[in-house]
């Protein structure tokens, strides 16, 4: 009887066991979603697509899963990203970390404190190691208050063509600054190697200029492309006062006159209607179409993975010195309620060594974590992809101070005072007017923007 | 061959053969239920899931309307914008650096106005040999690229309407060998539209129109195909189904697998369904698939998936087969339980009836065999106990009458004494006390005569009441002679019982009880009373003396002895009632130490 009894609960049992399989696996899944409520979610907005978002979400992984109060979602915008953090701002739903552009946002949000004295996070975290700063990088809206700090620095350099180096036997471009050419040199090298239809080099009497199949070389316009040779002249954006811009000085001059003659005087680059025609660098560079090309370090990472035959060399010099720019964003802490949070990715961002690594090993970034900049560590991100030139050329001009802060960090009001250069700069650029005319005719409409400098 | 199969099936168990018909009962009822069920229930599903499936279709196609539809609304407001038509009414008078001023302008104003299509890979807009407002870092597009493909022409000949070019490689269409052997970049497949842009808008009741200008403005917009892949991947979800996008040639468009590549074409038999919505069933490479498809109206487009059939029903037959087997397995259970609660039932009393026919084998009739609680075992186990019982008082009434009838033989035997003799001894003594003037020895010796008398006077069983109060009142008389003062009589009879008929001295033992025990070392007089009554149900005999009576410990050791030995009085009377009357009697001993003892004995009428 006993037995039988036994039986019975232990059938009844199975099914209420089979039936209460499902129940309490819902009830595991709600405790979890309950568990997650304790998180605080941190969004950081960031402009970059492709490869560079995937490594920023592999860093928010790996940062979400060593702080399990913390989790970090990368909001990415691609286009339009001021207008559309503006929006965001104003809609009170301000992201708790964005990347900023300097010459437009960062310092007049600083001024009405949406953006943090990030300065006061780390003075408050005894954690925060301070030696991963290097004073270039800090965006400082005064000299206490710290808007933001690069991350991903780039900096401008030669790429070129060795097969038509080769082609055409010319001596191939110095990798390092010391060794840069001068300005002379570098002409005369790009003429050698701006070819015509018929076969004909820039420096024969018969030379087609309007039907050019080689360039020579092909420069950047906006400033990043114009400081190096400024800094070569023995100038900065501004004149040494900060009253006035330094394009209209007489350095200033020379240097724009140099580079718009390099199209309209000895034809080794391409007028902006041949322009139109010239398809990205590393098309340019792999279809044979410029022998060589001023452009931003990022560009390492699209040739290197289209396996361009390339490689990169110092910027030539005007002036005594060779120099180069660096160009980065700015990533700053929002006022929000979660900026103790956000200000640990950051924390993290900037601090621990070889976070950004993959970004650094596609050639696409290099360090702005000093620590990072190691001989060893630095060599380490050296893949054998990377052009046979790529730590002369790129990395040590960073270490050693030829590539100078980008002006954006520094300069007052840059975005005004650029917004009267660029478009006068057009008709430089065309053809239709001198430097010494273009810089004449803005010079005061300029100056009235120039506001000094930040940080000083 | 049936033989053997009965054969085999004999040694089973019950329990077992129960189990197997059970199961059998369960399970197949089960099958063909289950059978009819997902009959139903798969004609339903592939019913269900057909207008879900083209419900999703439609619902994608419907996304991707919208999108589409976003970008033809945005290009339209362009049109009517004065901002577009201020720069290009004065386009014949461009300089280079206007050109590049305006570039820079219309690459801020281009890419605001497509803000909210996120899908927009790339808008420009393309005139007279320059490109204006490019902004993508991603595609890179060139003047020739342009006039390769041919796009201005294709939005010219369309005079301002959208155009839409779909299917086609970017490299191939470019023309760049540099895009044709990379092979893999992430815009090989693109949707572009191309637009003539006729700018021309109201103001202050004057109509403004472009002027002639050296080229009117093309607007080529680029969606990347991940962006319309997403509008429908993983919109079905079943395993293995197919969801592709294919243009007015029947060339893919957007394509989420393998088995219809970007740029392919798809089979006619697909493609004819261009310009229709609905769902048929097809074979397609050996399987079969359903074919959910939807138009794009306007456009030439047709959404289509193809789920194959064994997927579109796997999930609800799994979980059948979960349910299915579930409850077989749960039946199977239950029967095997109930075949064992069953068989218990009915084996466990059969096998209390085998080992109760092992008892009766061995000679034990006590018929206390358990009654089961099912109705037909219990007649069964009832008749059997009966069966014992009747057994064993058969063997008991053989077994005494035979000694019954030995007792009377030996009751003859004892007859054969002869009596005459013992009278004339007996007469001679009276005598000799008479002529010895000892008339009191003459009275015993009269009463002894008459007792012989009567008990030798014939050989029945029993004897009247009178003869039988004259015996007992001898016989007292006698006793009273040997007991004197110890105890008196009274005999009360009533006068209608004097003719029934009780055993032959059957007062005489219970008397003699009374006066050898009861009576002894008792202070007092003992009154010794034996009473004769009827009433309508039996005769009541009574033997009462107020002697000293029993404990109840007494009682019992009395009774055992009287069990174990034969010869004590009481036992004798008892036997030899139960001999004559079976359970026709009553037999009551009241006794209490100090008080006495009465001993009733109701002899029934009919019992």
């Amino acid at each position: 009887m006993k037995k039988r009894r036994l039986f019975n609960i232990f059938v009844a049992g199975m099914v209420i066991m089979a039936m209460t399989g499902c129940s309490s696996n819902e009830a595991g899944g709600s405790k979890a979603a309950e568990a997650k409520g304790d998180v605080v979610e941190v969004r950081f907005t960031e402009w970059d697509g492709g490869d560079t978002l995937a490594v920023y979400e592999e860093i928010a992984e790996n940062f979400n899963k060593t702080h399990p109060g913390i989790h970090v979602t990368i909001m990415n915008i691609p286009d339009e990203y001021d207008t559309k953090l503006t929006t965001m701002i104003a809609g009170n739903d301000t992201p708790e970390i964005c990347m900023m552009n300097s010459d437009t946002l960062l310092f007049p949000l600083a001024e009405e404190g949406i953006v943090l004295n990030m300065q006061d996070y780390i003075a408050k975290d005894s954690d925060f190691d301070v030696s991963a700063l290097g004073d270039q990088f800090k965006y400082m809206l005064n000299a206490d208050y710290m808007a933001g700090y690069g991350i991903g620095s780039e900096n401008i350099c030669m790429f070129y063509n060795p097969g038509l180096f080769e082609e055409y036997g010319v001596e191939e471009p110095p990798a390092k600054y010391s060794d840069a050419w001068d300005w002379d040199t570098f002409v005369n090298t790009a003429q050698k190697l701006t070819i015509d239809k018929n076969g004909k080099n820039a420096l024969d009497p018969d030379f087609d200029a309007d039907n050019i199949d080689i360039y020579g070389v092909n420069i950047q316009k906006w400033w990043a492309g114009i400081m190096p040779f400024l800094y070569g002249e023995g100038m900065e954006y501004l004149t040494e006062d900060g009253q006035s811009i330094a394009y209209a000085s007489e350095q200033g001059i020379d240097v724009l006159q140099k580079l718009a003659d390099l199209t309209y005087v000895y034809h080794v680059a391409p007028t902006p209607t041949a322009g139109e025609t010239m398809p990205g660098l590393s098309e340019a560079l792999a279809t044979n179409k410029v022998a060589m090309s001023f452009d931003g370090q990022w560009s390492n990472a699209g040739l290197m993975e289209d396996g361009v035959e390339y490689n990169v060399a110092a910027l030539p010099r005007m002036g005594d010195t060779a120099s180069t720019v660096a160009t980065y964003g700015a990533i700053s802490l929002m006022k929000t309620d979660k900026a103790d949070e956000a200000f640990e990715f950051i924390k993290y961002l900037l601090t621990e060594t070889g976070v950004c690594a993959p970004l650094q090993q596609s050639g696409l970034w290099l360090p702005t974590n000093m620590k990072e900049y190691d001989d060893a560590y630095m060599q380490s991100m050296i893949t054998d992809k990377h052009p046979s030139n790529y730590y002369d050329a790129v990395v040590k001009p960073m270490i050693d101070g030829t590539a100078k802060t980008p002006v954006t960090v520094y300069v007052k009001n840059f975005s005004k005072i650029n917004d009267v250069i660029t478009p006068a700069l057009d008709d430089l650029w065309s053809g239709e007017k001198t430097a010494a005319e273009v810089m004449g005719e803005i010079k005061d409409e300029a100056d009235a923007q120039v506001q000094g400098f930040y940080g000083k | 061959m049936l033989k053997t199969g009965r054969m085999a099936i004999k040694p089973i168990g019950l329990a077992v053969k129960l189990c197997v018909i059970l199961i059998l009962f369960a399970i197949v009822p089960l099958l063909f239920m289950q059978r009819a069920v997902v009959e139903l229930y798969e004609k339903n599903i592939i019913k269900t899931t057909c207008d879900s499936s083209l419900a999703t279709v439609i619902a994608n196609n419907k996304a991707l309307d919208l999108i589409l539809g976003g970008v033809e609304t945005s290009t339209q407001l362009m049109l009517g914008s004065d901002f577009y038509y201020d720069i290009f009414s004065k386009m014949n008078d461009f300089t280079v650096a206007d050109r590049i001023r305006y570039d820079r302008l219309l690459t801020s104003e281009i890419s605001r106005q497509f803000i909210a299509q996120s899908e927009v890979a790339e808008a420009y807009l393309y005139a007279a040999d320059w490109i204006y407002g490019r902004h993508s870092s991603e595609i890179t597009t060139t003047v020739t690229d342009v006039q390769n493909a041919a796009w201005n022409n294709i939005a010219h000949e369309a005079m301002g309407l959208p155009v839409w070019i779909s299917g086609y490689d970017y490299g191939e269409a470019t023309g760049s060998e540099y895009l044709q052997q990379k092979g893999d970049y992430s815009f090989r497949y693109i949707l572009t539209m191309v637009r003539e842009m006729n700018f021309q808008f109201p103001r202050f009741g004057t109509y403004y129109t472009l002027p002639q200008i050296e080229e009117i403005p093309v607007l080529v917009v680029h969606i990347k195909e991940n962006s319309i892949r997403k509008t429908f991947e993983g919109s079905i979800k079943y395993r293995d189904s197919l969801y592709t996008l294919v243009n007015e040639e029947g060339t893919v468009i957007s394509s989420d697998n393998e088995v219809f590549p970007i740029h392919s074409q798809v089979p006619e038999d697909i493609s004819s369904f261009n310009g229709k919505s609905g769902y048929c069933f097809l074979d397609h490479e050996g399987r079969q698939y359903l074919l959910c498809y939807d138009s794009l109206d306007g456009r030439g487009f047709l959404s289509f998936a193809l789920i194959p059939m064994d997927n579109l029903m796997e999930d609800a037959v799994s979980q059948i087969r979960f349910v299915k087997n579930f409850f077989s397995l749960l039946l199977i259970l239950l029967s095997v339980v109930v075949a064992i609660l069953l068989s218990r039932t009915m084996t466990s009393p059969v096998y209390a009836l085998v080992k109760a026919s092992k008892r009766v084998a061995g000679g034990d009739f006590c018929a206390d065999t358990p009654l089961p609680r099912q109705r037909e075992l219990r007649v069964l186990t009832e008749s059997f106990n009966q069966m014992e019982r009747d057994i064993s008082k058969l063997i008991y009434e053989n077994y005494e009458i035979s000694l019954r009838e030995k007792e009377t033989q030996l009751m003859a035997l004892s007859m054969q004494i002869n009596p005459h003799f013992l009278y004339n001894t007996l007469n001679t003594i009276n005598l000799i006390s008479i002529r010895n003037k000892d008339y009191e020895t003459s009275d015993l010796i009269v009463s002894l005569s008459e007792m012989l008398q009567y008990t030798y006077k014939d050989q029945t069983e029993k004897g009247r009441v009178e003869d039988e109060y004259a015996w007992i009142s001898n016989y007292l008389y006698i006793m009273s002679g040997r007991y004197k003062g110890v105890f008196r009589s009274e005999i009360e009879i009533d006068e209608d019982v004097m003719d029934e008929k009780i055993p032959k001295l059957i007062l005489q033992p219970l008397a003699e009880n009374a006066i050898l025990h009861g009576f002894r070392n008792i202070d007092h007089m003992g009154v010794l009373k034996i009473e004769i009554k009827k009433d309508e149900n039996a005769l009541h005999l009574t033997v009462a003396d107020n002697g000293a009576g029993m404990t109840m410990e007494e009682l019992e050791k009395y009774k055992e002895a009287a069990a174990q030995n034969g010869h004590v009085g009481i036992s004798n009377v008892h036997r030899r009632l139960t001999l004559i009357y079976g359970e026709g009697y009553d037999f009551d001993v009241s006794t209490s130490p100090g008080i006495g003892t009465q001993i009733s004995i109701d002899l029934f009428y009919n019992r």
